[in-house]
């Protein structure tokens, strides 16, 4: 717990802010409280086309109006997002789920708060960041997982050996090749499609 | 409670929350004294634009809660909305909901663990990086690496012993423990804490311990045969009020790091003192409490003169850039920030319970509350100092 907070203290001395909101009291109020912290903050309005790509945290008003969702919406590799609104109504509400914001902040802004959604913003993009490159790990892990059985059955009925065999022989052309054994199995699974397609030998 | 005689119409009131009675009495009574000083000053000088300063106080015993009633009743029943207050976080805390949303001035003396803006609050006392920063380099240099951290448990104690730790194992020390007492901490506690020390012979304690339960806490630490003078107890609250009490003799050769001791030598300081027994006795101690809040309620009447109004907007606007002669030198409220440029120094308890001042900053430091250009394990001490 503690170094967690002392980097996530630490970090935030060199984040660089973008702050999008109108140039009056409550944004330059936002402004100070993110300079006090020792974050690098500039402020831009209106909403710019693109997102600058030297940026790794967005304050975002939340508009009301018929106003184009913003550009700041939170994606994969994006910056961190902090959504600012000052209505809780229906229509804010379902904009602000759909930005995929990691924190928000509310008006009238106060100095008071914003450290601490920043900070669980913060830690809450990096969290899912590693969630998702879990998730995508795991993903691959599991059609790996899939492919090398599949190669397995295919030695099996071509050599005529046990399971466990052509698993080894796998592994020992994967260190051989100094290839994965998952894409040792996909050129298995592949040459067996080419040569079922040729005639050469049965379909499995 | 209501003191002073003159219609509110020709005076400038201001609200006073010290605690003169309960736990932190000894410190909260030395703040009274010194906002007291202050402004009998500027009124026998002829008040500020030919007003005087009208005084509305009251005694919150030390209780936040109490502290936050009483806050609420000075800026709703009495009409006032600047308030000169509060010794501790949890007050700080308790009052601030109040003033915010009454749009009052609070002004807090106090030396407190960082991490805050209020831009209704005026911070006159030190930020973390005006004390502990160069007391642990201080501390690892001169007294060894071994450190055990105490506190009462509160915010203030928790966050500055987990900066101290920080700070200690940047210059390569150790905390050997961290453990908690209450705020009204029981003998038997402190003796079990006193025990501890001594099993784990730290080379120096850090203590956040603060009110009665320090006061207990030292005096045990002596009885036990613990021996300041090669295990001494360092903290940011212990000053020459509580030092009487709990005895100068059992104090001599603890280490506390602040940006006031009574025994400075500069003309500011010498004419405060001065001032200060004339009104109070000669026996009474001098501290940074009562030098902390004397100073904050003369930038108070510097503000109030030039923006003429005790509008919070206004007077906040006046505030921000001001400096004072104050009884610790050239002290200047941070414009960015609200805190103040102070200067830090640590300081020795001597026999007869004023202090040493082993070492002191060149100039006023900037006030940096949430430590955001302080790096940890930055040089402070000269290259003169020995280590230890």
């Amino acid at each position: 717990m503690k170094p967690g907070i002392r980097r996530l203290i630490e970090e935030l001395r060199g984040a660089r802010v973008l702050v999008v909101h109108p140039r009056d009291a409550e944004g330059d109020a936002l402004l100070d409280q993110l300079k006090r912290i020792g974050c690098n903050v500039r402020g831009i309005w209106p909403p710019p086309v693109e997102l600058p790509n030297d940026v790794d945290t967005v304050f975002h008003l939340v508009e009301t109006s018929e106003t184009p969702a913003f550009v700041a919406s939170a994606s994969e590799g994006g910056p961190t997002f902090v959504a600012i609104v000052d209505y809780e109504n229906p229509t804010v509400l379902r904009r602000l789920l759909d930005s995929n914001a990691h924190g928000v902040i509310n008006k009238p802004i106060r100095p008071f708060g914003i450290l601490s959604s920043l900070v669980l913003a913060r830690s809450m993009h990096g969290y899912t960041r590693r969630l998702e490159s879990k998730v995508q790990k795991l993903e691959e892990t599991l059609k790996a997982r899939r492919d090398v059985d599949k190669a397995v059955k295919i030695l099996v009925t071509l050599k005529k050996i046990g399971e466990a065999e052509a698993y080894e022989l796998i592994r020992s052309q994967a260190t051989q090749k100094r290839l994965s054994m998952a894409q040792i199995a996909a050129t298995i699974i592949g040459a067996q499609d080419v040569m079922a397609g040729l005639g050469l030998i049965d379909d499995l | 409670m209501v003191s002073g005689t003159a219609s509110s119409s020709d005076t400038w009131r201001v609200g006073v929350l010290f605690s003169r009675t309960g736990l932190t009495a000894v410190t909260e009574t030395e703040h009274f004294l010194g906002t007291a000083l202050a402004i009998q000053e500027i009124n026998q000088a002829g008040g500020i634009l030919g007003r005087e300063i009208e005084v509305v106080a009251y005694d919150p015993e030390s209780d936040p809660a109490i502290y936050r009633r009483l806050a609420d009743r000075l800026l709703t029943d009495d009409g006032i909305s600047v308030i000169f207050g509060g010794s501790s976080s949890a007050q700080r805390k308790a009052v601030l909901p109040a003033i915010e949303r009454r749009n009052g001035l609070l002004w807090y003396p106090s030396l407190y663990e960082g991490f805050e803006y209020s831009p209704n609050v005026i911070y006159t006392g030190a930020s973390p990086n005006q004390t502990s920063f160069p007391l642990a380099e201080y501390l690892v240099r001169n007294h060894g690496r071994r450190v055990f951290l105490v506190g009462s448990d509160y915010i203030y104690p928790r966050e500055s012993n987990r900066i101290m730790r920080d700070l200690v194992e940047s210059y390569g020390g150790k905390i050997v423990d961290e453990v908690y007492v209450p705020m009204a901490a029981p003998e038997s506690r402190l003796r079990e804490i006193v025990a501890r020390v001594k099993d784990l012979a730290p080379d120096v304690v850090f203590s956040t311990v603060v009110g009665r339960s320090a006061q207990a806490f030292y005096r045990l630490y002596r009885e036990a045969g613990l021996d300041p003078a090669s295990m001494p107890i360092a903290s940011l609250t212990m000053a020459e009020g509580e030092v009487r009490e709990i005895g100068a003799a059992l104090c001599e050769g603890h280490i506390t790091a602040a940006t006031y001791f009574g025994s400075l030598q500069g003309p500011s300081n010498r004419r405060f003192a001065e001032n200060f027994h004339r009104a109070f006795g000669p026996d009474t101690p001098i501290s940074m409490w009562s030098a902390g809040a004397y100073a904050q309620v003369h930038l108070f009447a510097l503000a109030l003169e030039r923006a003429g109004t005790l509008d919070t907007q206004r007077l906040v606007e006046a505030a921000l850039g001001l400096s004072f002669e104050a009884p610790e030198g050239a002290i200047q409220i941070d414009p960015d920030n609200n805190h103040t440029w102070l200067t830090p120094r640590i300081g020795r308890v001597r026999r007869d319970g004023s202090f040493d001042v082993v070492w002191e900053a060149k100039a006023a430091v900037k006030p940096d509350p949430y430590l955001a250009v302080s790096p940890l394990g930055a040089r402070w001490i000269g290259e003169e100092v020995s280590v230890a």
